[in-house]
């Protein structure tokens, strides 16, 4: 198995892309991102990703819609989600379709790197590691 | 009271006292909630956190609700005596609230602007390469050409003088639907631009600004243009993204010629599908900045890294002597990143590849092998180029130009393009990261995101500064004076603090300059020696021992940079909307609300003016002093008590006298008990005379809650605080009158008041301190030390303090009073 996890991240907000890409890189994921829910899931379609971390609320396809996507495609993709609204509500929704966590912005890469090492040991990557 | 109003409410009224008690409660709480926003969004902005624009929309929504609130209650308490402060926060909140909209991220702005002398250079005005341009001329003070910029506002001005504003838009949302009606309306459009005159206003102003060029440079000046659309992309919400064109060698008299024909050409149809292409939908303008065309003795462009290997350590230089001179061919060199610089020269223009056996060091200067310009100018030029992209956080290409005395001119620069970037393999990287160690891992605080690199410099005294070379990082104890702060964030590659804030004036500074900053690190003077190298990445809040070439390198190819970031744009934008106190004399009688020009000043105006009804002396003499007792003790203090919900015992309701076994008021107890205290460091009881006596001290009790008003030597000080079993209702706030001639005074309060974690702000009248959300025994503790302070400040002459450091008050002060800090 390779060592590090393959993850697709979806968001409409251009710098959370481009904040989370390096933050992810650095240690050694291999990450795709998209601002395009549509794009992100035809993307999603040819190859097979580890972990999505979507955002909830986006304008053509929110988040949940992409969680359900992926879950149908691919169980054992863990889905993270990322919330601008910190609601019980939609969090609870989220875990009920399946997703693995959500966090809420603003976050600090780190917290969302931690959750990643949880999914991505979920998933038999045993030696990866958000650790220096 | 008048004879009137004692009639309808019965007598002077508890009931009317407990109304404004809470008005100010709630005036007071929402003001530091304030203070607590303003103090994250800062911590927000350093760059550690990941955020996007609903983050500025819920954080300003917050505050205005915040302020809105404050208003209110303050013109209920002055009944009505501030009705302009809703004028001012509805402009406040207008302003701001447009400038995170949905719509283009457009500021209105002076339809000409020169480049020199502009404080501001925002994307929102003239687009981001120019701005970049100008930022670094007026961050680092590189040349750049001079000139003028016709910005966004110009072109709208147009369209509004010429009424064009609905049909454009009607022409391009046909457009957009694939009407083929559209086409022939966008060509009306432009026959209507081509036959009117530019509006006089603009103009007026472009000639004013050619004139003071022609007359600087003479008649043979020759301009370059450029043109810069900005519009909203519908596939990102990102406000405004650019793109370019250059129209060149143009002269003065010509100059609003091809601005209006460039305007025309924008509703050309084949230029409106090319914004479509773009997914540039809608409204757009273009901006124009006019620099004048310099003729050096060199031209070229420098790439900080060479594109087709950026983890090879080497930069590409291009220089063509002679621009004039079409024929001369261009030299190219790759130059290492690094001090010496070793320069070797490329075969040809386009081979890129170097054999082992080619390469050669030219130190004896370049100028032997045919290069056109010396190897000192080569270094200076590195040098300009590595602080541009130290500057900006990512590998540049920039133009420049060598004129004919040798110094240089930056024409122009831009991150490089990623697409011309050979990939980056990250397996290297990662690898690379587990073979150093870490030193701090999520230690502090970051102030400033961003990489940087090099030898560390410890700086324990302002001394020690003037040693602080380039290329270092530095590494000190505490903030530095604001004097020496500017030409350290030139030089520094990063910045290492072990106590500071997020909020401190230096850290404000690194972000300005774009120096990668943790603050709050403890013993990062202790720990890391002098010469040391290491790596700070303040993007993750780590720092590594040793250079880490990989990871600095990656960050300029793939990071966020500091160019075009929308959200972090907007985000500087707005704190300056709502962060900065500006009202610099708060004393000053004729103080209005015209004199706000934030957020921050307004609620801060709001909060002085509330603080003012309740120490007003002669409305409690005229109106609650006949309800209150007397609380007197064994030292000369006293209080008018006023008892809004059982403060007092119950058998204590008649008689006007009252001790300090009466109250049931248990922060006033706390207090009274801090001030009757044996003074610090002596058997003697302190010499309460002074602690207030001018005037009539008040105190509003009830079990929980105490509003303390002492007036002492022409001062006003103020403690309102609440405290329960509930940690989220409990609060302390702390007004202390600056006193003259004792800044030594306020500096030590200021600095005991942080210690003991309240959020501190001081300005020309006071020194202003909040904590709020602690447990209750926390509360009373540091409510006590409070008390403490008051009594040590007074006695602080006696103990011939004033020769201590500032450090050395502090640990006296908290080491020799009668009860330790429990929580420390």
């Amino acid at each position: 198995m390779e060592k590090s996890p393959h993850i697709l991240i979806l968001d409409d907000e251009p710098i959370v892309g481009k904040r989370l890409k390096p933050a992810l890189e650095k240690f050694g994921c291999h990450v795709e991102v998209f601002e395009d829910g549509k794009k992100a899931l035809e993307r999603f379609n040819e190859k097979h990703f580890d972990i999505v971390v979507t955002d909830v609320r986006m304008e053509e396809v929110d988040g949940l819609q992409v969680l359900e996507q992926v879950k149908a495609k691919s169980e054992n993709t863990k889905v993270i989600i990322i919330t601008g609204y910190a609601t019980i509500e939609v969090a609870r929704e989220a875990l009920i379709k399946g997703a693995f966590d959500f966090i809420a912005k603003p976050f600090k890469p780190n917290d969302l790197r931690v959750i990643i090492e949880r999914a991505a040991k979920s998933l038999g990557y045993n030696d990866f590691s958000v650790k220096g | 009271m008048s004879w009137l109003k004692q009639k309808l409410l019965g007598g002077p009224s508890v009931t009317l006292i407990k109304r404004r008690s809470f008005r100010f409660q709630r005036l007071l709480k929402n003001y530091g909630e304030i203070l607590e926003l303003l103090d994250d969004a800062a911590e927000k902005q350093g760059g550690g956190f990941v955020l996007d624009k609903q983050y500025l929309v819920a954080l300003t929504n917050k505050l205005f609700d915040l302020a809105d609130t404050m208003v209110y209650d303050l013109n209920v308490l002055t009944r009505e005596q501030h009705l302009d402060f809703y004028d001012m926060l509805d402009r406040f909140k207008k302003e701001t609230r447009e400038l995170i909209s949905d719509q283009p991220a457009f500021l209105q702005s002076e339809l000409v602007i020169p480049l020199s002398g502009v404080k501001e250079f925002l994307p929102q005005h003239l687009g981001s390469k120019n701005a970049s341009l100008l930022d670094i001329h007026r961050q680092l003070g590189i040349t750049v050409p001079e000139g003028f910029a016709i910005t966004y506002s110009a072109h709208q001005r147009i369209i509004e003088t010429n009424k064009l504003g609905d049909f454009i838009k009607t022409a391009i949302d046909k457009f957009q639907k694939n009407d083929p009606l559209a086409a022939k309306e966008l060509l009306a459009v432009q026959e209507k631009l081509r036959s009117s005159a530019i509006p006089s206003e603009l103009s007026e102003e472009i000639y004013q600004a050619l004139t003071i060029m022609t007359e600087k440079f003479g008649n043979d000046l020759m301009l370059t243009m450029d043109f810069t659309i900005r519009g909203k992309r519908i596939d990102c919400k990102g406000n405004g993204s650019d793109y370019t064109k250059t129209v060149s060698t143009i002269k003065p008299d010509k100059v609003c010629d091809v601005y209006r024909e460039e305007i025309t050409n924008f509703y050309d149809p084949a230029q409106v599908y090319f914004r479509q292409m773009k997914r540039i939908h809608g409204t757009a303008y273009l901006a124009a900045v006019c620099k004048r065309i310099i003729r050096g003795k060199a031209a070229g462009k420098l790439y900080t890294l060479d594109p087709a290997s950026p983890f090879s350590n080497f930069m590409v230089l291009t220089i063509r002597a002679n621009r004039d001179d079409q024929n001369v061919p261009r030299e190219k060199y790759r130059i290492s990143r690094h001090s010496p610089w070793e320069i070797i020269p490329f075969q040809n223009a386009g081979n890129r590849k170097q054999k082992k056996n080619d390469i050669s060091s030219l130190s004896a200067g370049p100028q032997d092998d045919g290069c056109p310009i010396s190897y000192d100018a080569i270094a200076t030029l590195i040098k300009l180029g590595l602080r541009i992209e130290r500057y900006f956080q990512q590998a540049q290409e920039i133009e420049w130009i060598q004129n004919d005395d040798d110094s240089f001119i930056i024409s122009q620069v831009q991150p490089l393009e990623k697409t011309s970037i050979a990939g980056i393999d990250r397996k290297t990287l990662a690898t690379a990261l587990k073979k150093y160690r870490v030193l701090y891992d999520n230690v502090g605080t970051v102030a400033c995101r961003g990489i940087g690199c090099g030898p560390v410099f410890l700086a324990n005294h302002e001394e020690d500064i003037k040693e602080f070379s380039e290329q270092g990082v530095l590494v000190i104890s505490d903030p530095l004076p604001e004097e020496t702060q500017t030409q350290v964030m030139q030089r520094a590659t990063a910045l290492l603090i072990d106590s500071g804030k997020i909020a401190d004036p230096m850290v404000s500074h690194a972000r300005f300059f774009h120096v990668p900053c943790i603050t709050g690190l403890g013993d990062v003077t202790k720990r890391l020696a002098p010469g040391s190298v290491i790596t700070v990445d303040a993007d993750e809040n780590v720092v590594y021992e040793g250079q880490i070439d990989e990871l600095v390198n990656y960050n300029l190819i793939e990071g966020l940079g500091y160019e075009d970031v929308p959200e972090y744009q907007m985000f500087r934008i707005i704190q300056d909307k709502i962060t900065p106190l500006t009202l610099n004399n708060l004393a000053h009688p004729e103080l209005t609300i015209s004199a706000c020009k934030t957020i921050h000043d307004l609620t801060h105006l709001a909060y002085e003016n509330a603080v003012m009804v309740l120490t007003n002396q002669e409305l409690f003499r005229r109106e609650f002093l006949s309800i209150s007792k007397r609380l007197a003790g064994s030292h000369n203090l006293t209080f008018q008590v006023i008892d809004i919900g059982d403060g007092l015992k119950q058998e204590k309701s008649s008689g006007s006298v009252i001790g300090i076994n009466d109250l049931q008021c248990r922060p006033l107890f706390v207090l009274w008990e801090a001030f009757g205290a044996p003074a610090i460091g002596s058997d003697s009881l302190p010499p309460h005379a002074d602690l207030g006596s001018n005037g009539i001290n008040t105190a509003l009790v009830s079990k929980e809650y105490l509003n303390l008003v002492m007036h002492a030597e022409n001062l006003t000080n103020m403690i309102d605080c609440f405290i329960c079993e509930e940690n989220d209702l409990n609060y302390i706030f702390c007004r202390f009158s600056e006193r003259a001639h004792q800044n030594g005074l306020t500096i030590l309060s200021q600095e005991v008041m942080r210690r003991l974690d309240l959020k501190v702000e001081k300005t020309s009248k006071a020194l202003h301190a909040w904590l709020s959300g602690l447990a209750p025994q926390a509360m009373e503790e540091r409510l006590r030390f409070i008390g403490h302070l008051i009594v040590f400040t007074r006695v602080s002459d006696q103990m011939a303090l004033k020769d201590m450091s500032l450090e050395d008050q502090c640990n006296f002060f908290f080491t020799t009073l009668p009860q330790k800090i429990l929580f420390r």
